[in-house]
């Protein structure tokens, strides 16, 4: 049956040449595992695209209902546990896998000569799938929801000149609310899909005209004495035209993608199964005991923010958004070198490793760090030291941790006692640091029970 | 890609299609981008903008339709300690008209004065809390502090505390707008 369909349809359209076209062509020899994270991320985008679509027929965009609709797809909806909870984990899961996939292209110096394009398009949609995370998790309109917005509008109104017109316009408005949710929910499902399809189309576009870049040589294919003097266009072609001599036919590689693919959706509905989405509190933008925390993928960025002070730090949160920006966008421009194997880039590949290092450690300090929210006052009775009780009301635990409890601002002081001598942290207490405000107010009491608690942490 | 060479008069006669062509659709892109566009920021940009080089943070609560809201009698408040207050605030948004309730810090400073803060941290926005034993209100985010007058003592927030304008008629304190620098 399945096979009279084609031939009817192959009859009137001649379709079969190009599918056999896409499936046979060669592909480069060494196009293998370390290649399925492409299609990994083009499969994870189709389960959002789909999930997303669905979600839409439950889900109200409006401060009153968002919370509720999305509760009510969650416990009634028949799997709506496994169908949200698929849209919210491969969300998180494409965003490792984009980055993975960014990493083996950097390492392989496909970003260079002639794919530069396909470099270029591809951090745009590393871009797009931020701005969609970034937008998508306002919808529940959640505690977490409603003060990620209010964070990451205000690091849009960082920007100089038209930080505050670009605020205004991700808010509706100054203020956060139904007008927000209104237009974040009009960008996540209409503006950033429209974009990022453009932007697939054109990066899928290149990489089947181009061909899948070959892994990198030590040593370049030696084209012979009348290669010399050729154009490089010339010369890349003859090159490629070697490598896919001694290649496989596309379809090959296909299963590759098509086991990879399955073992994503298994994890995916694992999690979604689960965990499905856990929903905190509804948004309350009243909550003064709340404290922000954004979704893991924007850790490293909120980590950063503890580092920068003073009446310049807007201008330097724009100038490290923008550093980021241009230094991935313009890679294949600045670095121009033909050169594309790893082992012959030293520098290319030690800041790569410096970039993971930076932003892996900082996600793990972000996520280390509980906040510098006074910790909840210890409870009280006897085997409560008094100046451990002063260290909770003062709010020194916002900044410093004790025994695994507290902020990561200042110096853990777990084992200051054994550190710095009486006096010396009743200075610091008294006068403060460059960091630290000075805690002059106390009372000698209340002081005296603190040293003591202090001096005892050894 | 055209067979052989194209003849002269050929070739001219398709750069001036596409020329009109590239009008046409130019027309019509710019006739629908440029009200697209304005569609979609005109109402949120409606007010005063700040266009300084260094940007900053709005807090994002929202604002009255009248000047003036009552918060309370002065009498009984507590001077020096900052009071979690909430106000209902009559609020226009878009086409939506609420009384909204919102939480402001009271910090009442002499028999007749008292001011007026901002629950939200001028560094990103998260919610500070009064700590009354130091006297100071806490960022949880970023570890901004801010004394009692809202003055920055450490920690990222680059300006003090946003603070609304106060008015006291005969014993009773007013909430006004919220006064934001450089506006």
């Amino acid at each position: 049956m399945w096979r009279r369909v084609v031939a009817w349809v192959d009859e009137r359209l001649n379709v079969m040449p190009l599918w056999h076209g896409f499936l046979d062509r060669k592909v480069p020899k060494g196009i293998g595992w370390f290649h399925v994270f492409g299609s990994a991320t083009l499969f994870l985008l189709v389960l959002q695209f789909a999930t997303g679509i669905f979600l839409t027929v439950y889900y109200a965009p409006s401060t009153e209902h968002a919370y509720h609709s999305i509760q009510f797809i969650n416990e009634q909806v028949p799997f709506g546990k496994f169908v949200a909870g698929i849209h919210l984990w491969s969300a998180s899961i494409l965003v490792v896998i984009i980055g993975v996939h960014m990493l083996r292209t950097f390492a392989y110096g496909a970003y260079k000569y002639p794919r530069e394009a396909t470099w270029i398009t591809g951090v745009m949609l590393l871009f797009l799938v931020l701005a969609f995370a970034f937008t998508g998790y306002l919808l529940p309109y959640d505690q977490k929801a409603y003060w990620a917005t209010v964070v990451g509008t205000n690091i849009a109104g960082a920007g100089p000149f038209v930080g505050d017109w670009a605020l205004r316009v991700l808010r509706g408005g100054t203020s956060v609310g139904a007008l927000t949710l209104q237009r974040f929910y009009a960008f996540h499902i209409w503006l950033l899909p429209a974009a990022l399809a453009l932007f697939v189309a054109a990066h899928l576009f290149m990489v089947i005209r181009q061909g899948i870049a070959a892994p990198p040589r030590r040593r370049p294919l030696d084209l012979g004495p009348e290669a010399a003097g050729l154009p490089r266009r010339e010369v890349y072609e003859r090159q490629y035209a070697m490598e896919k001599q001694v290649g496989h036919p596309f379809y090959v590689s296909i299963l590759k993608d098509a086991v990879f693919a399955l073992l994503l959706f298994l994890a995916v509905s694992a999690l979604a199964l689960t965990i499905g989405t856990p929903l905190e509190p509804p948004a309350n933008p009243n909550a003064t005991t709340y404290v922000p925390r954004p979704e893991w993928y924007f850790l490293d960025f909120f980590q950063l923010l503890w580092y920068l002070q003073g009446q310049w730090e807007p201008l330097g949160i724009f100038l490290i958004v923008l550093g980021v920006v241009l230094v991935l966008l313009l890679l294949p421009f600045y670095d121009r070198s033909p050169e594309r194997h790893p082992v012959r880039r030293p520098i290319a590949m030690a800041s790569a490793v410096i970039a993971i290092v930076a932003v892996m450690g900082l996600t793990y300090l972000g996520a280390l760090s509980p906040g510098s929210a006074p910790a909840p006052a210890a409870p009280g009775g006897a085997a409560v030291p008094p100046g451990a009780r002063e260290f909770q009301t003062q709010g020194c635990a916002g900044c410093h941790t004790i025994a695994g409890v507290g902020g990561t601002a200042g110096p853990n002081l777990s084992h200051i006692g054994g550190l710095l001598t009486r006096a010396q942290l009743q200075t610091t207490i008294l006068n403060g640091t460059s960091r630290m405000p000075a805690f002059s107010h106390m009372s000698p009491e209340a002081l005296n029970a603190l040293l003591n608690y202090l001096e005892s942490l050894k | 890609m055209e067979q052989g060479a194209p003849q002269e008069g050929r070739s001219t006669r398709r750069q001036a299609v596409m020329r009109a062509l590239g009008a046409i659709v130019g027309f019509i892109s710019a006739a629908l981008v440029v009200p697209l566009i304005v569609f979609l920021f005109g109402p949120a940009v409606r007010g005063k903008s700040s266009w300084g080089l260094l940007g900053r943070s709005i807090p994002p609560t929202p604002r009255s339709r009248e000047p003036w809201v009552r918060v309370g009698e002065l009498g009984p408040m507590p001077q020096g300690e900052a009071v979690l207050t909430t106000v209902r605030l009559p609020v226009q948004e878009g086409w939506i008209q609420t009384d909204t309730p919102v939480t402001v810090y009271v910090r009442r400073s002499g028999p007749e004065s008292a001011t007026i803060y901002d629950i939200h941290c001028t560094h990103m926005g998260c919610p500070v809390r009064w700590n009354q034993a130091a006297g100071r209100f806490l960022c949880p985010c970023h570890g901004g502090v801010f004394d009692g007058d809202g003055h920055v003592l450490s920690g990222p927030p680059p300006r003090p505390l946003d603070h609304y304008a106060v008015k006291i008629d005969s014993g009773v304190l007013y909430m006004g707008g919220l006064e934001l620098p450089g506006t």
